[in-house]
């Protein structure tokens, strides 16, 4: 029975204490989460000024739900479900731009500022610009699941959770993208589909 | 990909202004709004209850079988289990759509055993009458529902105020089940059960303007 629980992470440890009053802990939530909040909505809006909006929107719904934290739920897809429908109501009001758009630039300019050896990272970031643009082709629904699963780190259940749908749907869908993937990227995309 | 050190600062800061009441006290707000929610509910039972020419079996199934339903119903649609992203879609579905059938299958049941009770009827007028009382009667029961789920959902609002506007149009229901002489089984589809789904339907607005994860500036 205690193998199917799910690992409390710091971001569940931290949220359960914020809920129960220790305002402290909220700092630990934004460190848990925020880099990872800011990838994924980075990687969606392509604008780092947006991305950094929407993290704070989403840790600012988080903070102002403290009080109706469930006891033993988990944090991680929570914020990204939380972010996820802000970025889709700031696209309904027309407050982005591009959510699939081929140009990089924000994308660019935070790989310039790492430090990696040039050629690795000159091919690194070229694989990563190429899945991006096969990615912006591929189905939404495919392409978010792929996402969250293979770029975000959460796992089948919690995309399953974030999206609404079931784990069989996700496991589906991330399947199928990495499918397509694989159809233009061929050896590029390395051989690990099973999260 | 980090954000800004900048953004920390940004977002510690935005917290100290903006306070937010940790669990104990939002688990009083929460009591403190379903008390007064339902107070309607129980001051109109309190007032000039009689069985009528009601057989007594027949109320005591109808009020107890629909109470149950009201009762998981409500677990269902407001309880949101161990996710804070709220029970399944499949569950909050079945919760909207099958309440009405469920409160019209009891109510057949118990005519079984009382079929006199399908003669006691009381005309059209009478039928709108009970059905404006009984949609009536839901808006505390969904107001609080709303208020504990208030902001909380960002996978499926609107089917989550669909499964809250439900159970709380079958308390209403339960109400004019144990209040209403009249149990015509036409007089129980308009008066009583067809609020029932008059509220899932409100409850699909409610959910998308009170239930929903919105952004502040929406």
């Amino acid at each position: 029975m205690a193998n199917d629980a799910p690992t409390r992470s710091p971001a569940d440890a931290a949220m359960e204490r914020y809920a129960a009053g220790d305002d402290a802990a909220f700092a630990e939530i934004y460190d848990a989460l925020a880099p990872r909040l800011y990838g994924y909505l980075l990687r969606q809006t392509r604008d780092a000024a947006k991305a950094e909006d929407l993290v704070q929107q989403t840790l600012l719904h988080m903070h102002r739900a403290r009080g109706r934290f469930i006891p033993g739920a988990e944090v991680t897809p929570w914020a990204f479900a939380i972010a996820r429908r802000l970025l889709i109501d700031g696209l309904r009001r027309g407050r982005r731009e591009v959510l699939s758009a081929t140009d990089d630039d924000a994308a660019q300019d935070t790989a310039a500022s790492n430090d990696a050896a040039a050629d690795d990272l000159v091919q690194a970031q070229e694989l990563g610009e190429r899945i991006q643009k096969e990615l912006a082709r591929i189905p939404e629904a495919q392409r978010v699941a792929f996402e969250l699963i293979k770029q975000e780190g959460l796992s089948l259940a919690q995309a399953a959770e974030v999206l609404g749908t079931t784990v069989a749907a996700v496991k589906l869908r991330a399947h199928r993208a990495y499918v397509a993937l694989r159809g233009v990227l061929g050896d590029s995309v390395e051989n690990d589909e099973a999260p | 990909m980090t954000p800004t050190p900048d953004l920390r600062a940004r977002v510690l800061g935005a917290i100290r202004q903006e306070p937010a009441p940790p669990r104990a006290v939002i688990v009083r707000h929460q009591a403190v709004a379903f008390a007064l929610a339902f107070l309607p509910l129980i001051g109109f039972e309190a007032h000039d209850l009689h069985l009528g020419e009601r057989p007594l079996g027949f109320v005591v199934v109808n009020v107890v079988g629909w109470a149950l339903l009201a009762f998981v119903a409500t677990w269902g649609a407001v309880g949101r289990g161990r996710s804070m992203l709220g029970r399944r879609h499949g569950w909050l579905l079945a919760i909207a759509l099958s309440l009405p059938p469920l409160l019209l299958g009891i109510a057949a049941a118990a005519y079984g055993p009382w079929p006199q009770a399908m003669t006691i009827d009381c005309g059209g007028p009478g039928d709108f009458k009970c059905c404006a009382v009984t949609l009536a009667l839901a808006i505390g029961p969904l107001a609080a529902f709303a208020y504990a789920r208030r902001q909380s959902d960002p996978v499926h609002p609107k089917l989550t105020g669909a499964a809250l506007g439900a159970s709380a149009g079958t308390w209403a229901a339960v109400s004019m089940a144990m209040h209403c002489p009249v149990t015509s089984i036409r007089h129980v589809v308009i008066g009583h059960i067809a609020p029932v789904i008059a509220f899932a339907l409100i409850g699909l607005i409610v959910g998308a303007r009170v239930v929903a994860v919105r952004s502040r500036d929406a």
